[in-house]
């Protein structure tokens, strides 16, 4: 048997390694990814082992790298992965490491810390800039308010004339003002606590900045408003001055002078044209320097990774003082022993110290399940692990289910078309496997795609060939081979009906041989066409229902032997086959005995009226119901074969026998033992207390008897396996009915596509409109069968539960 | 009623070549078996789908139901036997466009007869 049959044999094995070469031993043996450390100090806190301070280091550096990759990201410069692997660094090289990060996480730090700063100037230059602009305004206009009867003629010349020197407006002296921006949601409310709070003697006019300015902070992008304030004296100028602080408003000096505003203009536009240069060189520099370290940080966090998990193996290792070295404890394939002990020596010989030991120990402990997968089989393996990990030298299901899994998919799916997509879909990602694995993407959805390409490769050949026999292409039957079926009806009968039967008797209209390859095309354009295929699919899902989980029970055999169990052949195995066996697989016969024996066309006894319904049959067999004399005057039987009735009594009594055999053989017979087992001992002079072995009382010496002599635990776990598989039996049987019910959901949804979609495209009519109307509705068409296609996906989830039967040995 | 032997045997002899005689050939690597339990199981199960449709259809106990105009239709196009004395009259039995056109006169008088 190969070795995906079995799990691996383990060995447990002791490590002496010197504390010189610990480090490149365990980075050795880290890339040959064969060997599994235990944990020798299991209660040791974490703070408290050797290699904490290591581990921290490591931790820092994480950290670092990840700030960086964070400002790379946000920049959007893509990281180059080479998928490259490079190899764990020496210790020392871990200081040139760690300066290299601190270097270059203060630079970055530094760049944007200035960043900010200037950014927040540039913010200041720009409000000034936008209150110099507007308060302008606000002069003008308060020099020409538009309600006053001025002579505007007087006031024409402006450079002359000024709101607050004028003597003319003498009324507005001692006028103070206080410009500033605030934010544009504020408004409304700042100057109802202005009206407020200065009862009304103020006088505030606001303008609205049109371009978003960004908030240095966040860097998000704000509206703002620029506002001034007029009022007279000093105490109102403290509350508004209190007021704009309360409500987060930046003010800034403002110069009276119409002339010393347009100089601070011209001043800010070069002040700001500066900063732009500056904050545009500092930008460019940040992006140098996140361009040179996005070309390495990949390889950089590799080996901060592997420094960190060489650290935490070591961790678990135990000192030995005495020879100043490390012992550690693992589990290793004993196929590998050899590459194991290679990489050891290429560890001693890295590090140039004494070479490290390797012995092998033997324990009495349960070694952990470890199965050799490639790229190919870690999927199905990954499958069968999600529901149970098997124990240590069990048989492995996942070779089979290489195949089961997609053929009971398809079966499901049954779609040449939707299968050619599917298995083109797969075999594009199994062929773009390189590329598309080097690109590392976080998309949770492409990954599980991804990791099961060759699964879905699988199950869209599988689902191709289903396709074909249940001929079934978009809803549409292919006729390669001439149907069987044909129609001679004369005119008159086809003017008169509207629905006319084909019968099966009829040798002019039924071929008497059957369509070679799959169902007849004859029916996907037939009105009773889900009739026929209901009885077709029911049958076939049990069948391949039961074909499965006698599958499953018979590998169970090679368990029993491996493990050398022959009692459970014996009071398990045998009584579960003969349980399936005479009830189930007699099902199945019964189903072939009624396709071969009954037919048109043949003999009255055997016609299509007189077959009997096989689900009604099994109901009476299980139910026990007498014999039933035939109908007098009717041709038909009850029966489809003469010594029906006692067969199928015997059956049922076999069947039943076999559920106390399973039961009570295998508890009888340990009972039987340890019964000896106690007189044997007590002929022996009886060391220690000798207790009965009866329910509920424990037996004897735990370290050499492997085996429980309790007898209530045993009853129970047999009652419960009992319960288990005899129930289970019928309900997975029936379960195995979804086979059916999902196929005809499939089916009818795609027929409903066609006829619903698709046809109105192409029944459009001539001429460009029908080009355009298909050129649309195929779009549609294809769009919900891609999406449907998705949804039938979802039956995967559904064929997990299918596994169960062949776990279930 | 019954089975046909050559479509039985082909199809049997098939599947046996892929199930039965392949995994010997392939025998080579450490996937060996793997790749022995992939072939028969594949042919096991292939084969007896196959199977399931072909004896469900070798003795039928019902016949399809189709609508007259599915008849017609069969009729002209795949066994050759449509024997119609309108159709004959007035158009060309060769040519298939006119024929779809009359088609649609026939349908339409249909129900006034049934």
């Amino acid at each position: 048997m190969g070795s995906l049959f079995r799990s691996e044999e383990m060995a447990l094995c002791q490590l002496f390694l010197q504390s010189e070469s610990a480090y490149t031993c365990v980075s050795e043996l880290g890339e040959l990814g064969l060997v599994q450390f235990r944990d020798l100090n299991p209660d040791v806190n974490a703070f408290q082992r050797k290699f904490v301070n290591e581990v921290r280091r490591c931790d820092e550096m994480e950290r670092k790298l990840r700030y960086l990759e964070r400002e790379i990201r946000k920049d959007g410069i893509p990281v180059l992965d080479t998928g490259e692997n490079p190899e764990a660094p020496m210790p020392r090289e871990m200081i040139d490491l760690e300066v290299k990060f601190e270097k270059l996480e203060n630079e970055l730090k530094e760049v944007n810390s200035n960043a900010e700063t200037l950014k927040r100037n540039y913010l200041e230059l720009t409000e000034l800039k936008h209150i110099l602009k507007k308060t302008q305004v606000f002069f003008d206009e308060a020099m020409y308010p538009p309600n006053l009867p001025y002579d505007q003629d007087a006031f024409f010349d402006e450079e002359q004339v000024n709101l607050l020197t004028d003597s003319s407006l003498h009324q507005l002296k001692h006028i103070g003002f206080v410009a500033g921006v605030i934010l544009r949601e504020r408004i409304p409310a700042f100057e109802r606590m202005l009206w407020r709070a200065c009862r009304g003697n103020v006088f505030l006019r606001q303008a609205e900045i049109p371009e978003p300015l960004e908030d240095p902070a966040t860097g998000e992008q704000v509206y703002k408003s620029v506002f001034i304030i007029f009022f007279q004296g000093d105490h109102l100028k403290m509350r508004v001055k209190k007021i704009c602080e309360g409500f987060r408003a930046t003010m800034y000096p403002c110069p009276e002078a119409p002339a010393d505003r347009r100089e601070m203009a011209m001043g800010v536009k070069t002040r700001l044209d500066d900063l732009n240069t500056v904050l545009s060189q500092t930008q460019d520099h940040r992006h140098r320097v996140l361009v040179s370290a996005a070309r390495n940080i990949r390889a950089w966090m590799m080996k901060v990774w592997k420094i960190k998990s060489i650290y935490h193996t070591l961790n678990m290792f135990n000192l030995d003082v005495i020879q100043n070295g490390l012992i550690a404890e693992c589990w290793i394939p004993v196929a590998n022993l050899e590459d194991v002990q290679l990489a050891l020596r290429r560890g001693t010989e890295k590090s140039g110290s004494l070479p490290a030991i390797l012995n092998r120990l033997s324990t009495q402990e349960a070694p952990p399940t470890f199965h050799r997968t490639n790229k190919f089989t870690k999927a199905f393996q990954a499958l069968i692990d999600s529901y149970g990990v098997a124990t240590y030298r069990e048989i492995n299901p996942a070779p089979y289910t290489i195949i089961t899994f997609p053929f009971l998919f398809a079966i499901m799916f049954g779609d040449l078309g939707h299968g050619i997509i599917m298995a083109l879909f797969g075999a594009w990602m199994v062929w773009r496997e390189k590329p598309l694995s080097a690109k590392k993407t976080d998309n949770e959805i492409w990954n599980i795609f991804f990791g099961g390409r060759y699964i879905i490769f699988l199950m869209g050949v599988f689902s191709m060939y289903t396709g074909l026999i249940y001929n079934d292409l978009f809803s549409k039957s292919l006729n390669i081979f001439g149907s069987s079926w044909h129609a001679n009806y004369n005119e008159t009968t086809l003017k008169d009906n509207k629905e006319l039967t084909l019968d099966p008797g009829d040798s002019m209209q039924y071929d008497q041989t059957p369509y070679p390859f799959g169902l007849d095309p004859m029916w996907q354009i037939s009105n009773n066409k889900i009739n026929f295929n209901n009885s077709y699919k029911m049958k076939i899902s049990i069948i391949f229902g039961i074909v499965h989980m006698m599958f499953g029970v018979i590998l169970s055999v090679w368990n029993h032997r491996f493990f050398n169990r022959p009692m459970n052949i014996y009071c398990e195995f045998i009584p579960q086959l003969l349980f399936l066996f005479c009830l189930f697989v007699y099902l199945v016969l019964l189903v072939f005995h009624k396709w071969v024996w009954y037919g048109a066309g043949g003999d009255v006894g055997s016609s299509p009226s007189c077959a009997p319904s096989i689900l009604i049959t099994f109901i009476n067999m299980v139910l026990v119901k007498a014999y039933e004399e035939a109908e007098p005057g009717s041709p038909c039987s009850p029966y489809m074969y003469s010594g029906q009735f006692g067969i199928q009594r015997f059956l049922l009594i076999v069947a039943l026998i076999c559920v106390p055999w399973m039961l009570c053989a295998k508890p009888f017979i340990l009972y039987r033992a340890n019964k000896q087992k106690q007189l044997v001992m007590q002929a022996n002079g009886g060391e220690g207390v000798v207790e009965e072995g009866n329910a509920g009382a424990s037996g004897a010496s735990g370290e050499v008897v492997e085996e429980h002599t309790d007898m209530g635990e045993v009853m129970i776990h047999q009652g419960i396996h009992t319960i288990e598989y005899v129930l289970g039996s019928v309900s997975h049987t029936a379960s195995y009915l979804r086979l059916w019910a999902l196929s005809l959901a499939h089916a009818q949804l795609s027929e409903v596509l066609w006829g619903m979609v698709l046809r109105i495209g192409l029944t459009f009519g001539e001429g460009g409109a029908g080009g355009i109307c298909m050129y649309v509705m195929f779009a549609f068409w294809a769009t919900l069968t891609v999406a449907i296609l998705v949804l039938m996906e979802g039956l995967s989830a559904f064929l997990h539960t299918l596994r169960l039967a062949l776990v279930s040995s | 009623m019954g089975a046909d032997a050559i479509p039985v045997a082909v199809v049997t002899a098939f599947f046996g070549v892929v199930g039965l005689v392949l995994p010997f050939i392939v025998g080579r690597g450490p996937n060996k078996g793997v790749i022995q339990v992939v072939l028969s199981i594949t042919a096991a199960s292939c084969w007896l789908f196959w199977l399931l449709a072909y004896m469900h259809q070798m003795n039928p106990l019902i016949g399809p139901q189709l609508h007259n105009t599915t008849v017609i239709a069969l009729q002209y196009l795949w066994d050759n036997n449509l024997n119609l004395t309108e159709l004959e009259s007035t158009t060309d039995m060769s040519s298939t466009m006119e024929f779809t056109s009359s088609t649609m006169e026939f349908t339409s008088s249909t129900p006034a007869t049934a």
